[in-house]
C-alpha cells in the first residue's frame, strides 16, 4: 500500500491543530489527524472485518477480504485531492469513472458526499476558482470546463451570459449522412460516404452532461496543468486570468470567466511536455516537466526570465547516494541512468509560504528526495541555488502545512527505481514529515528528517486498511504503477505515424 | 503491397534524381505531383515527428523568404530584444496563411496578386507539403533564369500557374518569392509560428469534412481553435471558408459565427465582383479542391468572418468581495491566496 495523492487541509493554517491530512491509496481516502497518530476516518466506509456474516448488498464495502480485494479493483483510484480554504469542501477526482467528487470533511473527518459528476474525458488538472465558487476542470483532451463547485438547487436559471452559452458544446443534431454523390470527390469521401449509408442508425451520440457546466477553453493536446489567478490592473480593478499547460509544451494565458474564449498570450520555451504549473507570486509563473531546466516567467509579457537547472544537483545528489554505506548491491546496479538523462518533474510546490523563507519545492518521478529553492532567488541576478534533501524512498506526492512539509513515500519500489521492488523486509514508512526552519537561510539544517520521521504506523492502526496478508497479495500491476508513475510517459515518444 | 512498394522505389528514385539535378545546378523542373501523393488523412492528434519553432521569435523565415531579408530587417532585428539565435530577419512578416494548404493552388495564385505580402501555406502531409516547397522552388529558379525549360510533364500543365499565368513565372509580380509552405499541425502548433495579433487573413479551404460525429474534433473549425484563429488574427481580419460539404458549412458558420470573436460579414462581401473582396474570388477558383468541385459540377459555400475588437476586461473590483479575505487586499495578498488555491490542485 501507498498514498499516491496526500492532502493536507491546512497549508497556512496558523496552529495546524485543526487541520487535518487526507491521503488516497488506491480507491480509498483516509483522513488522519494533523499529528499522524491515527486514522481518524476511511472513505468510503468500510465494515470492521469481524462483521464477515453480514451478506455485502453494499458493493462498495463488501464484507469479506477477498471480495474486497476484488472489489478494489473494479472501484476508481483517487488521482487528485484539493480542498477549500475553508477546510470545509474537498474534491477528490477518480481516474477510471472520469469522475469529480465533492465532499462535506466534518469535524469528525469523515467525508460526506455532496456530489458525483462524471466528465465525458478524464480530468488531468483541477482548480478552484479564487472566489471559490467554480471548479474549473481540465481534460486529458486538452479541453476546460467550468463547473459550480456545489451544486445549487436544482432549477436555479442558469447565470451564463448569451456569449458564454455559445461557446458550450452544441449538442449533435439528429444523424443524417451529409455526403452526397455530388460532393464527394475524392477517395476517401467516397468511402466515407458509402460507410455513412451503410450505418442506419447512427451511433448513439454522446449523452449531454446532467449537470451545469461550461466549456471555457480547449488545447488539441492533453492538459496537464492549470491555474486560475488574480492580478490587479493597477486600476484598482481585478482580472482573472487562466493558465493552461499542455502535453505539447505549451503555456497558454487566458482571460477568467466569462471571456475565457480571449486568448492573452502563451508562455512558450518548453522543449519537453510540462507536467506543473506553479504561482510563487502573483506576476510569477514558474514551470516544468519533462526537463531538467525549471522555467521562470513573467507571464504576463509571456517573458521567460530563467531556466534553472536542477540536473547537476540531481546527479551530486544520486552520486552521494550511491556513495553512502549500506546501500545493496542491486540498489546500485540498478538501472543506472545516462549522465545527461532528462527527469520528469512531477511536483511543485511553495514550502513556508506567506513567509519570506518561501521555497519552491519540487519533486521528480522516481526520486527519492525533494528539491528546493528559495522562491526570493527565482528572480535574483545570481544563479539561484538548488538543494536536495533525500528521502527514505521515492516521493509520490507531497502537501504542505505551514512550515511542515509532508512527503508521500513509495515503500513498494526501491529508491531511483520505477521497477526494482523492496525485499519484504525492508519497508520505508508511507509518509515522511519535514520541517522547514523559518529563520534560517540557505542551510540544509534547516530540514529535519529525524525527528519528523514517520513510522509505518499508519499501516498498523487497526483502522487502517489491507493488513500485511492482503499486502502480500498485491501485486505490482500495470494500472498501479500508471497511477503512481504517470509523468514520465508524457514524454512523446516520437517517429509515430510520421507518414500517416 | 508490392505495388505500394514499388511507386515508393519509383518515388524515391524520382526525388533522389531531382535532388542530384539540383546540386548540380540544372535549373529545378516542376515538381510532378504523382510523386508526392499521401494518404488524404493524417491524424491531427497523434505525436508526429513535426519540425516547429518553440516560438514565433525562435522561428527562422529567412529560409524560407530569402528575399525578404535585408538591411532594414536588420534594422529590425536590433529593436527586437527577444530575438534568439542570429538568425536573420525578415522586413516583414507572414500576414497569410493558408490553413490547411493541400497542393497548394491557392498560394500559387495570391502570390502574383499581392507580391508585397507574405503568404504562408500550413499542410500536416509531409510529401503535400514537401511537393508545394519543390514547387514554389522551381518557379523561383525559372523566374531567375533567362529562357525558362519547358514544362517537363503533363501534370504540370494543369497546374493553376499555367492556368492563370503566363508560362514563363519571370514575368510575375514578385517572382513567387513571397510565399512559402510548411508541414505543421496548425490545430496544435499555430501559436508557435505566428504571434498575437500577426495575420490578417486566415484561409480554411475545403477542409476535410470528417463525416462522422465521432470524428468532428478533427475538424480544423471548433470554438476553441476558434480562439487561436481569433488569436493570431488582428481585429478587422478575417477567416475564410469555403466547402463543398454543406454540413461542414454549416458547422462552420455555427462554430465561427458564434464565437464572440468572430462576426460573418455581409454575404455580398462573400461574392466575387468589382469592389468586392478579392481574396474571396481567388478562393472560389484557385484551389485544388475547388477546380475538382467545379469539375464534377459541385457545389461552393462560402463563408468569411471578421474577427472583432476584444472586449474591455469585465469590470472587477479589488474591494469588492474577494470570499476568504474581509480584509483590505494587498497585492501580495491576491497572489497568495491564488497560489493558495494552485496548491490544491495537486
Ligand atoms: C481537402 S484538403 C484541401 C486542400 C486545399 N486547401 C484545397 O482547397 O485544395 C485539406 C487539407 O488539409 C490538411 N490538413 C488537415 N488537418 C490539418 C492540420 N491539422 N494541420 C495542417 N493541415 C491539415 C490535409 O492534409 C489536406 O491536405
Amino acid at each position: 500500500m501507498v498514498f499516491q495523492c496526500i492532502l493536507s487541509c491546512a497549508r497556512d493554517h496558523p496552529t495546524r491543530l485543526s487541520s487535518h491530512l487526507l491521503a488516497a491509496s488506491g480507491p480509498n481516502i483516509y483522513t488522519m489527524s494533523w499529528d499522524f497518530e491515527e486514522v481518524i476516518s476511511v472513505w468510503p466506509e468500510q465494515p470492521p472485518s469481524d462483521k464477515e456474516d453480514v451478506k455485502g448488498k453494499d458493493a462498495v464495502a463488501p464484507p469479506t477480504k477477498k471480495r474486497k480485494i476484488a472489489n478494489e479493483q473494479k472501484r476508481p483510484n483517487v488521482i487528485k485531492l484539493l480542498c477549500t480554504r475553508d477546510e470545509k469542501n474537498i474534491v477528490a477526482v477518480t481516474a477510471e469513472d472520469k469522475c469529480i467528487r465533492v465532499f462535506n470533511l466534518k469535524e469528525n473527518g469523515k467525508l460526506e458526499q455532496l456530489s458525483e459528476r462524471c466528465m465525458p474525458k478524464r480530468p488531468n488538472a483541477v482548480a478552484i476558482s479564487p472566489d471559490e465558487t467554480t471548479l474549473l476542470v481540465g481534460d486529458k483532451f486538452g479541453d476546460v470546463y467550468a463547473l459550480p463547485l456545489l451544486e445549487s438547487a436544482e432549477e436555479e436559471e442558469p447565470t451564463t451570459q448569451p456569449t458564454i452559452t455559445a461557446m458550450s458544446d452544441v449538442r449533435a443534431k439528429p444523424f443524417k449522412p451529409t455526403a452526397n454523390p455530388l460532393t464527394v470527390h475524392s477517395g476517401s469521401n467516397r468511402k466515407a460516404l458509402a460507410s455513412q449509408l451503410q450505418v442506419k442508425e447512427h451511433v448513439k451520440t454522446k449523452e449531454p452532461l446532467k449537470f451545469r457546466h461550461e466549456l471555457l477553453l480547449g488545447h488539441v493536446s492533453m492538459l496537464t496543468d492549470l491555474a486560475v489567478m488574480l492580478v490587479d490592473d493597477d486600476d484598482g480593478n481585478i482580472r482573472e486570468y487562466i493558465i493552461t499547460a499542455d502535453r505539447d509544451e505549451h503555456i497558454r494565458i487566458s482571460r477568467g470567466r466569462p471571456q475565457a474564449h480571449i486568448i492573452e498570450g502563451y508562455c512558450l520555451g518548453h522543449k519537453q511536455f510540462i507536467s506543473k504549473l506553479r504561482l510563487p507570486a502573483p506576476n510569477l509563473l514558474v514551470s516544468a516537466g519533462g526537463e531538467n531546466e525549471i522555467y521562470v516567467w513573467d507571464w504576463l509579457a509571456g517573458r521567460l526570465l530563467r531556466k534553472i537547472d536542477i540536473g547537476p544537483a540531481l546527479r551530486d545528489f544520486r552520486a552521494s547516494w550511491k556513495a553512502s554505506p549500506g546501500i545493496r548491491e542491486g540498489d546500485r546496479n540498478e538501472d543506472d541512468q545516462c549522465e545527461d538523462q532528462q527527469t520528469a518533474i512531477s511536483g511543485l510546490w511553495i514550502g513556508l509560504p506567506g513567509s519570506s523563507q518561501e521555497k519552491l519545492i519540487v519533486t521528480c518521478e522516481g526520486v527519492p528526495a525533494l528539491i528546493y529553492i528559495q522562491v526570493s532567488s527565482l528572480t535574483d541576478y545570481d544563479t539561484p541555488r538548488v538543494h536536495t534533501v533525500p528521502l527514505l524512498g521515492n516521493v509520490l506526492d507531497v502537501t504542505v502545512m505551514s512550515d511542515l512539509v509532508v512527503a508521500a513515500i513509495d515503500n513498494i519500489h526501491q529508491p531511483w527505481s520505477t521497477s526494482a521492488l523492496h525485499s519484504p523486509d525492508e519497508q520505508p514508512p508511507l509518509l515522511q514529515l519535514l520541517k522547514f526552519e523559518q529563520f534560517l537561510y540557505e542551510s540544509v539544517t534547516e530540514v529535519d528528517t529525524g525527528a519528523f520521521r514517520l513510522s509505518d504506523q499508519v499501516s498498523s492502526k487497526p483502522s487502517a486498511p489491507p493488513d500485511n496478508e492482503a499486502e502480500q497479495d498485491v501485486h505490482v500491476d500495470r494500472d498501479f504503477w500508471e497511477l503512481v508513475y504517470h509523468v514520465e510517459k508524457l514524454r512523446k515518444r516520437g517517429g509515430m505515424g510520421d507518414e500517416g | 503491397m508490392s505495388n505500394t512498394s514499388h511507386k515508393n522505389q519509383k518515388r524515391d528514385e524520382y526525388r533522389a534524381a531531382k535532388h542530384k539535378a539540383e546540386g548540380e545546378g540544372l535549373p529545378a523542373g516542376l515538381p510532378q505531383k504523382k510523386y508526392y501523393r499521401q494518404r488524404a488523412h493524417s491524424n491531427p492528434f497523434s505525436d508526429h515527428q513535426l519540425e516547429y519553432p518553440e516560438s514565433p521569435e525562435a522561428m527562422d523565415w529567412s529560409s524560407h523568404y530569402p528575399m525578404f531579408t535585408g538591411k532594414k530587417a536588420e534594422r529590425n532585428a536590433d529593436l527586437h530584444e527577444e530575438r534568439k539565435g542570429n538568425a536573420k530577419r525578415l522586413d516583414r512578416e507572414v500576414e497569410i496563411a493558408d490553413i490547411g494548404c493541400g497542393y497548394g493552388g491557392l498560394l500559387f495564385a495570391l502570390a502574383p496578386k499581392m507580391p508585397e505580402t507574405l503568404i504562408l501555406g500550413l499542410e500536416i502531409r509531409i510529401s503535400v507539403a514537401k511537393f508545394v516547397q519543390e514547387k514554389i522552388k522551381a518557379l523561383r529558379q525559372q523566374g531567375n533564369s533567362p529562357r525558362p525549360p519547358s514544362s517537363p510533364s503533363k501534370e504540370t500543365a494543369k497546374t493553376p500557374v499555367a492556368d492563370t499565368s503566363s508560362p514563363s513565372s519571370s514575368s510575375v509580380p514578385g517572382g513567387y518569392q513571397n510565399i512559402a509552405c510548411l508541414r505543421a499541425n496548425t490545430m496544435k502548433f499555430l501559436p508557435n509560428f505566428f504571434h498575437r495579433h500577426q495575420l490578417r487573413a486566415i484561409f480554411l479551404c475545403f477542409p476535410d469534412p470528417h463525416f462522422k460525429a465521432r470524428k468532428h474534433k478533427a475538424r480544423i473549425v471548433s470554438s476553441s481553435l476558434n480562439s487561436e484563429y481569433a488569436y493570431v488574427l488582428r481585429p478587422g481580419g478575417k477567416v475564410y471558408t469555403i466547402t463543398d460539404v454543406e454540413d461542414l458549412h454549416e458547422w462552420m458558420v455555427e462554430r465561427l459565427g458564434s464565437h464572440p470573436s468572430f462576426e460573418r460579414v455581409s454575404r455580398e462581401e462573400e461574392e466575387e465582383g468589382e469592389g468586392q473582396d478579392e481574396l474571396v474570388g481567388v478562393m472560389r477558383r484557385e484551389t485544388e479542391e475547388g477546380k475538382k468541385v467545379e469539375r464534377n459540377g459541385g457545389k461552393k459555400f462560402v463563408a468569411v468572418f471578421r474577427r472583432v475588437e476584444d472586449p474591455s476586461w469585465p469590470v472587477r473590483r479589488l474591494q469588492g468581495k474577494v470570499p476568504g479575505n474581509d480584509t483590505a487586499l494587498s497585492e501580495r495578498k491576491v497572489g497568495s491566496e491564488s497560489s493558495t488555491i494552485k496548491d490544491d490542485g495537486e
